[in-house]
């Protein structure tokens, strides 16, 4: 499995090149070598200035608003402006339009061409997180927009802007023939030279007040490339280290395909859907609480006492995930059923998929499947972690499935609220009393049903959560490599500490058993309180006008969403059911 | 196909309908079973989550059938209360070998239904029958 290049990659390969280039042999003794170091100088602070125009969206902000701003974005908008400065001295046309002399370029000025490739490569690499308007298209866009890696960015672009400052300075004192020319390229390398050191001056000045952890560089070296990890499924042959990349790989293509929600008249969302994810996220979380027990165990024996106690508590909390999502599951079908059904969305294929490698993970059979899961043995805990390293990186693995666990239950719980907000949701008249005489096969379903629902799914999401937040902080305290999961989860603005039970929720939220309809009821209460949780006109509107592109589909959704007669597998209206005989009828939701 | 798990629902009904009224049945019995015993599965979890899938997408595939009587799912009793506090293997075994049943007798009188979509339903439920058989007994 291919490791994805991060913005570490591309910032040490530009750092290794602006070293060359300083050790380059001799100083350059002709005006057209001059002039091309100088243009390639040039090169490396033009994207130094694009580096701090990014930091809070400072490009689009004008020199002369600088006094109105405080912070960063006001040390990004001067240093920005200093470099300007150095940019329109090495920018001049008798340095820009230089050509490589004819002895091939200078070996000074080739590296620092490729320290700018590299330096823009690895910008690019965090712009892929941002959509073309700014919005966040990934995970890590909260990361890279949050102070910590701003002030990584800035101090990385004042470090960048001290190495470059002498540069142009001592290229200035060059000891070229006396001319008017070499004078003016000498005149303006000075120039740039002191634009460099006011940048870094101002940058270093704001990093006094805020200043850039080593942590802080970290997190932005291991942002990596927005791309979708390639799916792999596993042969049965691969060793555990593998089955951890695997795990990681699946986990982290589930929280990119999430992070676009399906539009709520999306025929992909079908209860068939939803009630094969939910299944798969049981076997994931069961599975994720076997690897913890498991982990648990093998700390206490490698003497990593609190390590051991957080994993162990994640076990628990995987464990009580186990049990909501098992929930989820059984909410489809008798009691409320969508108006399609038969589909599979693709994160229903993906979590297939993380069932699978995490259950690898946890099962000594090489091929074990979740439909081929009968009578097998766990591993020996020393199998799955021989050593520290080992535990870490299982650790690495688990916390990734948290993460997705959680990003997947949000996912969900959105697509649920989507398709009751569109009139999407039904109850079969054929499982009410036989006293009731309806004559179609389907009704609406009534507000009682979508809230138990809709409670369900909040549960599932916020023991989710707190999965998710456990074992970030076992991930932190086992020195995993998926600290940085954490991060992200935090920059996001989710918790990073364990989610706090609200006083109200019922005790039953964080057992394995299941919820009774009375505690159900009181989730949903506590969550969603006096809030409407359905009927806002907001995703109706879109759905309408996404359905007016297609007559076939607006024919068939006109019945469910608007509340005519429907088409679409023979629903009907409502039929004049009452909100008191649908909790008449004697089977349990 | 009596010796399922129902008998066909009263009404008189004989046939396809019966046949797709004790698919509908059964079906719905193992998957209630399997979502209501999951929690106490432990490792057997897995092949619970997979067959209660499969014998869900079976019910559903058989309720559009056009031949499946209305009075089909009313009034019945599941068979939970006959499996009391059984083992995960027990509950298995006994709802795989329902499913292999329910699997056959929906094959083999698939071709005789007149109407394609009974046919189409017949077909599919038997599909899922045997999945839940196959993930229960372990051959999957």
């Amino acid at each position: 499995m291919a490791r994805r290049a991060t913005a570490g990659d591309f910032l040490q390969a530009a750092s290794d090149q602006l070293h060359l280039a300083r050790a380059a042999p001799g100083s350059p003794g002709r005006l057209a070598e001059v002039t091309e170091i100088a243009r390639s100088l040039g090169q490396v602070v033009a994207v130094l200035a694009r580096y701090l125009g990014d930091i809070d969206a400072a490009g689009d902000i004008l020199f002369r608003e600088a006094p109105l701003l405080d912070g960063w974005p006001r040390a990004a908008v001067e240093a920005r402006e200093s470099l300007s400065t150095g940019i329109r001295a090495l920018g001049y046309s008798r340095i820009s339009r230089a050509r490589p002399v004819r002895q091939g370029p200078n070996h000074a000025a080739a590296c620092l061409v490729s320290a700018a490739k590299s330096l823009m490569a690895a910008r690019d690499l965090l712009q892929t997180h941002f959509a073309p308007d700014r919005t966040y298209a990934s995970e890590w866009a909260p990361v890279i927009s949050s102070p910590q890696v701003t002030r990584a960015l800035a101090a990385e672009t004042s470090w960048w802007a001290r190495q470059m400052a002498p540069l142009a300075m001592s290229l200035a004192q060059a000891a070229l023939p006396r001319s008017a020319r070499s004078e003016d390229v000498s005149y303006r390398l000075q120039v740039a030279g002191r634009s460099l050191w006011d940048a870094a001056g101002i940058i270093d000045t704001a990093l006094l007040r805020d200043p850039a952890t080593a942590a802080d560089l970290a997190v932005l070296r291991s942002i990596p490339v927005n791309s979708m990890p390639a799916r792999v499924v596993p042969q049965g042959t691969e060793p555990v280290a593998l089955l951890c990349e695997g795990t990681i790989s699946t986990a982290e293509r589930i929280r990119q395909v999430t992070r676009k929600p399906d539009p709520a008249w999306s025929p992909d969302i079908s209860e068939t859907s939803l009630r094969h994810t939910a299944g798969m996220a049981v076997v994931i979380s069961h599975n994720c609480g076997a690897a913890l027990d498991m982990l648990a165990s093998r700390a206490s024996q490698l003497g990593l006492t609190d390590v051991s106690a957080g994993l162990a508590e994640s076990a628990v909390a995987a464990y009580a995930a186990q049990a909501r999502w098992l929930d989820a599951a059984r909410a489809w079908g008798n009691p409320v059923v969508t108006d399609t059904r038969g589909t599979h969305s693709p994160v229903c294929r993906e979590a297939e998929d993380l069932a699978v490698w995490t259950g690898r993970l946890v099962y000594r059979d090489p091929q074990w499947t979740p439909a081929h899961g009968r009578r097998h043995d766990l591993r020996p805990p020393g199998e799955l972690a021989g050593h520290a390293s080992d535990l870490s990186r299982a650790v690495a693995a688990v916390h990734n499935v948290g993460e997705t666990l959680h990003r997947l239950a949000e996912a969900e719980h959105e697509k649920v609220r989507g398709i009751a907000n569109a009139g999407r949701l039904y109850v079969r008249t054929r499982s009410l009393p036989d006293w009731f005489d309806i004559p179609r096969a389907y009704g609406r379903a009534p507000r009682e049903r979508v809230n138990a629902l809709l409670a369900t799914y909040q549960a599932v999401e916020h023991v989710s959560a707190r999965l998710a937040a456990a074992l970030g902080e076992v991930a932190g305290s086992a020195r995993a490599p998926s600290w940085i999961v954490a991060v992200a989860r935090a920059a996001e603005g989710r918790s990073g500490e364990m989610e706090a039970i609200h006083p109200d929720f019922p005790a039953a939220l964080h057992d394995g058993r299941q919820m009774r309809r009375d505690e159900v009821r009181a989730l949903y209460e506590t969550t969603y309180g006096e809030r409407d949780s359905v009927g806002t006109d907001r995703i109706l509107t879109q759905a309408l006008a996404c359905e007016r592109c297609d007559p076939d589909l607006r024919c068939a959704r006109l019945g469910s969403v608007a509340g005519g007669p429907a088409v679409r597998d023979g629903l009907g209206p409502d039929a004049g059911l009452t909100i008191e005989a649908i909790w008449l009828e004697p089977e349990a939701e | 196909m009596t010796s399922v798990s129902h008998p066909p629902p009263d009404g008189g009904t004989t046939g396809i309908p019966a046949l797709l009224a004790t698919a509908y049945e059964t079906l719905d019995d193992i998957a209630t079973v399997l979502y209501e015993h999951a929690g106490r599965a432990g490792h057997m979890i897995a092949p619970f989550m997979v067959a209660a899938a499969a014998a869900a997408d079976g019910r559903d595939a058989v309720i559009v059938a056009p031949s499946l009587p209305a009075a089909a799912g009313h009034s019945r009793r599941g068979p939970q209360q006959a499996l009391g506090e059984s083992s995960p293997e027990d509950i298995a075994d006994r709802l795989a070998e329902m499913a292999r049943v329910l699997s056959a007798d929906l094959a083999g009188s698939a071709g005789t239904a007149r109407d394609p979509r009974d046919r189409a339903a017949l077909a599919t439920a038997s599909r899922c029958a045997e999945t839940v058989h196959s993930c229960l007994a372990g051959t999957g």
